[in-house]
């Protein structure tokens, strides 16, 4: 019974502690604290890193040869067809760039990046968060929009400290985005879900696989048309009233080593607050 | 020197949850390490020593990956009780196996209760993708990087080996 009893007092102990640190945490008590060890424990990040990654490598590319050669082929074809996409939008953009002289009219499409090196990553099929070395001293805020080098929507930052910030990526099951689709403009939900996959969720319209997604600017949490990605599957029949639909993320962002944070965009409910 | 060393190991677990992990997923699941070390200290320094270990564990893990240190702690929380019932059932198995069970059994718990915790803030549940993502490539991994850790201690014959209070020179 002493056994018991020990160990009773010792999970009473331990769960007043958990209730603490749960409040302690949700007021932000602890982020201090957490800017402390992570500074701390930061060199010791790089050199585990140093000595896993290649490791990792060297197993993920032996398993992975044949599937690396059909994804090869099929990026060829792929590559080949967007070279033709991308002349045919030159040659749109600069008629554009020439009407909009003519009426007189033109956006100023310009945005600020900051570029920030991704140091760790906490994967799972229920979370997704990566770590990135700039913070508030650089002018990194929470609710701040985090994008690819090719402007592909990777997440946003959830907590940002004096050096370093958190991002949660869009496939994060909590990560929860209005977007629509470019070519019907059916617009909807698009939630992370368990396996770092994408549901375009309430979306009405004629949605086909390969339509792109980008976000729609509803709700203000996001700047509209940042590309999120691509429809991979619809599911369902014309009478149901919402489809499945999955889609793949344009960008894996639980490999990006290089992401952009946009600090000239914060969301609108932070704009009120401040 | 040894609540420098137990204190080491619980900031290299942190580490290594954020950065080694990832690196080496088993279809959706990761190695729990702050877990194992929980399991591993018990195992070599005692259950007192575990007992320490878990909001230690719990804190620099929460902060490593941003998750909630109070949820983490309720997942490490079933390790000394569990392994104390299963020494106390006497199951007639190897004490490896045993050690297996318990492992098993705790990164169930933990992940569950990670997952039960990403649904309740909204996350979708489905029960095939459950086990077949976070449940069974949770246990292989659980098992191989136990094994791993714990066969070289046993083979320097290092360790209490006991989740029982009363037991060895941990009783007071």
């Amino acid at each position: 019974m002493l056994i018991y009893s020990r160990y009773t007092w010792w999970i009473a102990a331990m769960l007043a502690l958990a209730m603490f640190l749960g409040i302690a945490g949700q007021v932000g008590v602890l982020n201090p604290f957490q800017g402390l060890f992570l500074r701390a424990t930061g060199p010791l990040e790089s050199l585990t890193l140093g000595i896993f990654e290649p490791a990792a490598d060297i197993l993920s590319g032996a398993g992975d040869i044949d599937e690396l050669q059909d994804s090869n082929d099929r990026l060829r074809i792929e590559n080949e067809d967007l070279r033709n996409r991308v002349a045919e939008l030159e040659q749109d953009t600069q008629r554009l760039q020439e009407l909009e002289v003519a009426l007189g009219v033109s956006q100023d499409e310009s945005s600020e990046r900051l570029a920030a090196n991704v140091v760790t990553r906490d994967i799972s099929p229920f979370v997704a968060v990566i770590r990135i070395d700039k913070g508030t001293n650089d002018g990194v805020r929470n609710g701040m929009v985090v994008l690819s080098a090719q402007g592909t929507l990777v997440g946003t930052v959830t907590k940002a400290l004096d050096d370093l910030s958190f991002v949660r990526l869009v496939t994060d099951t909590q990560s929860r985005v209005n977007a629509k689709a470019v070519e019907s403009n059916a617009d909807g939900i698009l939630k992370g879900t368990p396996g770092r996959g994408l549901t375009f969720d309430l979306a009405q319209g004629d949605l086909k696989v390969g339509d792109i997604i980008v976000t729609s600017g509803l709700g203000g949490n996001y700047p509209e048309g940042l590309v999120i990605g691509e429809v991979s599957d619809v599911s369902g029949n014309s009478q149901d009233l919402f489809r499945k639909v999955t889609v793949e993320p344009g960008v894996r962002g639980s490999t990006a080593q290089t992401v952009f944070v946009r600090t000239d965009f914060l969301p609108q409910r932070l704009e009120l607050d401040e | 020197m040894k609540l420098i060393a137990g204190m080491l190991l619980v900031v290299m677990a942190s580490v290594a949850q954020v950065t080694v992990a990832p690196l080496f997923p088993l279809r959706g699941a990761v190695v729990e390490f702050g877990l194992l070390t929980v399991v591993l200290l018990a195992l070599t320094a005692g259950p007192r020593a575990a007992m320490l270990a878990v909001p230690f564990c719990a804190l620099a893990v929460g902060f490593a990956g941003d998750r909630s240190p109070g949820l983490l702690i309720l997942a490490y929380l079933p390790v000394l009780p569990l392994g104390v019932m299963l020494e106390e059932a006497r199951v007639p198995f190897p004490r490896y196996m045993q050690l297996c069970g318990l492992v098993v059994l705790c990164g169930v718990w933990a992940r569950s209760l990670l997952a039960g915790a990403a649904i309740v803030q909204g996350a979708d549940f489905a029960f095939a993708p459950f086990v077949r993502e976070l449940w069974a490539p949770g246990m292989v991994l659980d098992i191989l990087a136990f094994t791993a850790m714990y066969l070289p201690i046993r083979m320097i014959g290092r360790g209490a080996d006991t989740f029982t209070l009363r037991q060895g020179r941990y009783a007071i």
